[in-house]
């Protein structure tokens, strides 16, 4: 049994030396399939990461107006802070608003000198709240309208939330992560499965060529195991060779596309993605390009043993 | 030792059975000639003792053994007591002559040491020695046919079975073949050849088996060739 596993890998080896230019056609192959699962990885991260910063900028914003006890607004903010829905709530004083406004229009002097005329600080102050997921606004709104109606019956004490108006920008943003993420699942499961069958084709086409030799082993007296073997060791061998060359493509393009997506996509570096998931990627590339080389090999192999 | 019990076989595509209820049977140590026109059902007749196609009606057997009802198992190991030679040679490309005839041994789970005496060995017999590192297709027909033999025989098989193993040669090859046969049954192991070759079925002068339509027509123990 030794000596046959050794025979086996052995003639697998020689095999895919062999068979060279066969073995040169799979393994291109199998690269473009395995850089198209490489690729859907990376769409897939850039995806989330663009749809993570955009649901950070989303928030509702409450402004007080400028006469409300700073106690009030430290009691509402660690109620909302309560929430599960709630991933956090930023406080800024009046004169942090204030501060902020001037900071902005530092070059409006127009601005600045009608501010003046107020002579004190017209600002409230304003509490940003920053749900969990987008989905969640709804619920948090309808909290912080209820919490005002008990607030503002002695005297007003909220001037206004902005969520009413951030609303339809919110809910577009939702639908658009709802779709955005379904077109992206189908779309790399629909790549995969067609990487799959043209590898799958591909060492079908390979071992089709050697029909013939196949029903001379069996004529010969070999075993099934012993035919299917070496071109499972050669499917094996292709696609561990296939995701080495996958991998060694990977790298310069990353480097490559590192500014660019970073320009583009602000959030998302291919170069810091390869390299923060390197071991991640290396595994699923060596695993699906060796279990689909030894998977094809022995389905297209097993059809032609029945001599 | 192989047993032919009224045996039919069909082809899908043909109405008349390319065997039709054949009884035969083969001695030890026997030289049988099959003799025929194309299409009388000489290489049906050898596929069946290879078990590469089965009867539809009858049987056959080896030893005591219906090659037919046996087990995947089984069959591979009686396929190793049987050595097969045919016209197309049917080497494997991608194996050296060595590893050729070294596959033979392999199959059969036989270690190292006897391959690397054994086959030379056979090598010398079919005098190819100096071409043990060579591919298939870097020999001449006759060459391929002699590696085709000595694959067949390294392994000491009880038969042989040679499908017109001659039909795609010269006569100066054929007669070397036919001399390497004869040697083969001398030395103990049962031929089972077909041939379309007058001159070799006289040269031989052993039994001969003439086949037409799928019926053996003429069995004679030492014949000529008659059609």
């Amino acid at each position: 049994m030794l000596v046959g596993l050794k025979r086996v890998f052995k003639y697998g080896f020689l095999g895919f030396l062999r068979n060279g230019f066969v073995s040169l056609a799979t393994v291109l192959v199998m690269t473009i399939a395995l850089f198209m699962i490489a690729s859907s990885m990376y769409a897939d991260a850039a995806l989330k990461s663009v749809l993570n910063t955009l649901k950070s900028q989303v928030d509702i914003n409450i402004y007080f107006t400028p006469e409300t006890d700073e106690k009030d607004i430290l009691s509402l903010k660690k109620s909302l802070e309560s929430l599960s829905e709630v991933e956090e709530v930023r406080y800024l004083s009046r004169e942090e608003v204030l501060s902020s406004f001037k900071e902005r229009h530092k070059d409006d002097a127009l601005t600045l000198q009608s501010l003046e005329e107020f002579g004190d600080n017209p600002f409230g102050a304003t509490v940003a709240v920053k749900a969990k997921d987008p989905s969640q606004y709804e619920s948090i709104a309808e909290f912080i309208n209820s919490k005002m109606e008990t607030l503002n019956k002695d005297k007003k004490i909220i001037d206004k939330i902005n969520f009413t108006d951030s609303r339809k920008a919110i809910d577009t943003l939702n639908s658009i992560i709802q779709v955005s993420k379904k077109m992206a699942l189908s779309l790399i499961a629909f790549l995969i499965m067609v990487a799959v069958l043209i590898v799958f084709n591909t060492i079908r086409l390979a071992v089709y060529t050697n029909k013939e030799e196949i029903s001379v082993m069996k004529l010969v007296g070999a075993s099934d195991w012993y035919v299917q073997g070496p071109f499972v060791v050669e499917g094996a061998i292709d696609g561990a060779v296939s995701a080495a060359l996958t991998l060694a493509i990977l790298y310069p393009l990353s480097v490559y596309l590192s500014e660019p997506s970073r320009n583009f996509l602000v959030s998302f570096d291919t170069l810091e993605y390869l390299q923060s998931n390197f071991l991640n990627i290396a595994l699923v590339i060596f695993v699906v390009g060796i279990l689909l080389g030894v998977v094809s090999s022995y389905l297209s192999v097993r059809k032609y043993l029945d001599v | 030792m192989i047993l032919f019990e009224d045996v039919t076989k069909f082809y899908p595509a043909s109405e008349e059975p390319a065997l039709h209820g054949v009884n035969l049977v083969i001695e030890p140590n026997e030289f049988v000639s099959i003799v025929g026109h194309s299409g009388a059902g000489k290489s049906t007749l050898l596929k069946l003792i290879l078990a590469e196609s089965a009867p539809d009606e009858g049987a056959v057997y080896f030893e005591s053994k219906n090659i037919h009802d046996l087990p995947k198992r089984d069959l591979n190991i009686l396929r190793r007591r049987m050595g097969t030679v045919f016209q197309d040679f049917r080497l494997l490309s991608t194996k050296t002559v060595y590893e050729n005839i070294a596959f033979a041994l392999e199959v059969a789970g036989v270690d190292n040491d006897t391959i690397e005496s054994d086959v030379p060995y056979v090598l010398d017999l079919v005098d190819l020695k100096d071409k043990a590192d060579a591919f298939p297709h870097e020999l001449s027909g006759g060459q391929q046919q002699r590696v085709a033999i000595a694959r067949a025989i390294v392994n000491q098989p009880d038969v042989l079975i040679a499908d017109e193993p001659t039909g795609n040669l010269d006569p100066i090859n054929t007669y070397e073949i036919v001399q390497i046969l004869k040697k083969i049954n001398e030395l103990g192991t049962t031929v089972i050849l077909t041939t379309h070759n007058k001159g070799v079925v006289e040269h031989i002068g052993g039994r001969v088996v003439t086949m037409d339509s799928g019926k053996i027509i003429r069995d004679d123990k030492s014949g000529k060739y008659i059609l």
